[in-house]
């Protein structure tokens, strides 16, 4: 076998749920209209799970593509690696409801939780795991439901406009030519800005975790009060989130 | 195990890892501005979003590095190791800090419904840092998950996938925000993992038990680690069930009971110290070490 160098991403795979949700649809829910949701975000339109469905299974999807055109068996793979803000369950993490779904057990699988970045940071990963010898297949999904947990009345109109559910994947392996691959992966944080895009709720913190007074009957209550957004979805404060976290429009004109 | 300790109001797993981080530093002769790369496990983040890492990258001052944060719950701590231990060795980064912290006691169910469970968790942080060294000091890793019947031991809620809205009233009645553990199915998978990648992480390194100065077995009940060494026929007064000290910290309590046993001076530089870890997922591995 030729010497290991760096690695290459073998195969992609992506999967979206059929529900789109135009901006349009979105001002039947909230004060807001369409050239403001496309001026302030670049976003048109967005896809929106209906009815049950798991990280997991938007994840599988993914990979069985990615596998596919990796020409690659979901047994060969020696580590499995999903990335998610929006996890299926509580504890444990999402990869290993996808292990499941792939129907293959064994191989070591992690949840790597570095937000919308996550995807960058999986990379790096697996690049690692790769180029040290210590996997030689791996399965990076990044998976999101987001649609369950976001406010979509006018109080979390800033923020739920922004977000999609979807997954894509990618299986990478070794490339013995250092022109071709991963040719470098730089990771970054600056957790003073921390909380400028946050969802605080459930916090570890807050003792207790959960109360009943942050929920009504259909999810996490909207706002404590008229004023005050809900902790439990997700909030940006200031400019500085919305020009680093959202592209601007002329990226999707 | 006797007691477990429970974080302050307020304080989340960052505050605690940061205490965990500095003299963990200190001891490498090293400063926050120092560490290349972060790397957290938790299964009980300061928030949903985001990582505990970001937070504990802050209240260290470290350079804008990656702050990788992974959930591999009980078995975290292996996990992130062996990952650091990647970019050690690939020369990616040159100081990881491997930083683990839980505050359970805020998620727990403190009814009498709940007995056979809430006891058995405890809050706290453990780090440690790697660097690069002649020698290698991670000798072996292995690292295993099998999804068959993860719901006997998990926390449904807040829960994603639940339509249309990740956590209700419904859900909150029922209880199903809190950790559920079947433990008649899950303390002898645990038992014959233990033992099992114990010999298996000997094995790939080539070393025989009777060079190891240490044996940190790592699962909620101390009883059942216990039995694990037993069934590896690890000699008993070289194995810590790291449960016994002060409850199941998942992913901090390796690094806790290293440091605990290293203070004691009951291990010291050049000896092996054997890890292994079974938990949620179900997650299950083994780490040969040389301090």
């Amino acid at each position: 076998m030729d010497e290991t160098v760096n690695s290459r991403i073998l195969g992609l795979g992506h999967h979206l749920p059929e529900r789109v949700v135009t901006n349009h649809d979105l001002t039947e829910l909230m004060d807001t209209s369409e050239e403001w949701i496309e001026q302030r975000t670049g976003i048109r339109e967005r896809r929106f799970i209906r009815g049950e469905t798991s990280g997991a299974e938007l994840g599988e999807r993914a990979a069985r593509q990615a596998l596919r055109s990796a020409g690659i068996a979901a047994e060969d793979l020696d580590l499995i690696i999903l990335g998610s803000l929006s996890p299926d369950v509580d504890f444990p993490g999402t990869a290993s409801f996808l292990q499941r779904n792939l129907g293959v057990r064994g191989m070591p699988v992690i949840d790597v939780r570095n937000q919308c970045s996550g995807f960058v940071y999986m990379l790096a990963v697996a690049d690692q795991w790769i180029r040290t010898g210590g996997a030689r297949h791996v399965l990076v999904v990044g998976a999101e439901i987001h649609s369950t947990g976001i406010d979509l009345s006018t109080l979390g109109r800033e923020v739920a406009v922004i977000f999609g559910d979807g997954a894509g994947a990618a299986v990478l392996g070794p490339e013995p030519d250092p022109r071709r691959g991963i040719l470098s992966t730089h990771l970054h944080s600056e957790g003073r800005y921390a909380e400028k895009l946050i969802v605080e709720v459930p916090s570890s913190r807050v003792r207790p975790r959960i109360t009943e007074d942050m929920l009504d009957q259909t999810g996490w209550r909207g706002a404590t009060s008229s004023s005050t957004p809900s902790r439990a979805f997700p909030r940006s404060y200031g400019r500085r989130s919305r020009t680093t976290a959202t592209p601007p429009p002329t990226w999707t004109s | 195990m006797t007691h477990r300790h429970h974080a302050d109001e307020g304080h989340g797993p960052s505050d605690l890892a940061r205490e965990a981080a500095l003299p963990a530093l200190t001891g490498a002769g090293l400063e926050p501005a120092d560490v290349d790369l972060i790397v957290f496990a938790t299964m009980t983040p300061d928030v949903a979003f985001p990582g505990s890492g970001c937070y504990l990258q802050d209240k260290l001052g470290c350079r804008t590095v990656g702050a990788l944060d992974v959930r591999a719950q009980c078995a975290g701590f292996l996990f992130a190791l062996a990952t650091a231990d990647r970019f050690v060795r690939g020369g990616a980064a040159g100081c990881v800090l491997v930083a683990c912290a839980e505050v359970h006691s805020t998620a727990l169910d403190y009814s009498p419904s709940a007995a056979a469970v809430t006891p058995y968790f405890g809050d706290g942080a453990g780090a440690v840092v790697l660097g690069a060294a002649r020698t290698p000091g991670v000798l072996a890793a292995v690292l295993h998950s099998d999804p068959d019947g993860l719901e006997r031991f998990w926390c449904e809620f807040p829960a994603s996938r639940h339509y249309p809205a990740r956590m209700d009233r419904e859900a909150y009645r029922a209880g199903r925000h809190y950790y559920r553990l079947d433990a008649a199915a899950v303390h002898p998978q645990a038992r014959a993992a233990l033992a099992g990648v114990t010999h298996e992480v000997l094995d790939c390194a080539g070393v025989a038990a009777d060079r190891v100065a240490l044996f940190l077995v790592h699962y909620l009940d101390a009883r059942v680690a216990c039995a694990a060494a037993e069934a590896a026929h690890l000699p008993r007064e070289r194995v810590v069930a790291t449960a016994e000290r002060a409850g199941h910290i998942a992913a901090a309590g390796i690094p806790i009971a290293l440091a605990d046993a290293l203070a004691a001076g009951r291990v010291g530089k050049g000896d092996l110290v054997c890890c292994a870890a079974f938990g949620a997922g179900m997650s299950w591995g083994g780490v040969l070490l040389r301090l």
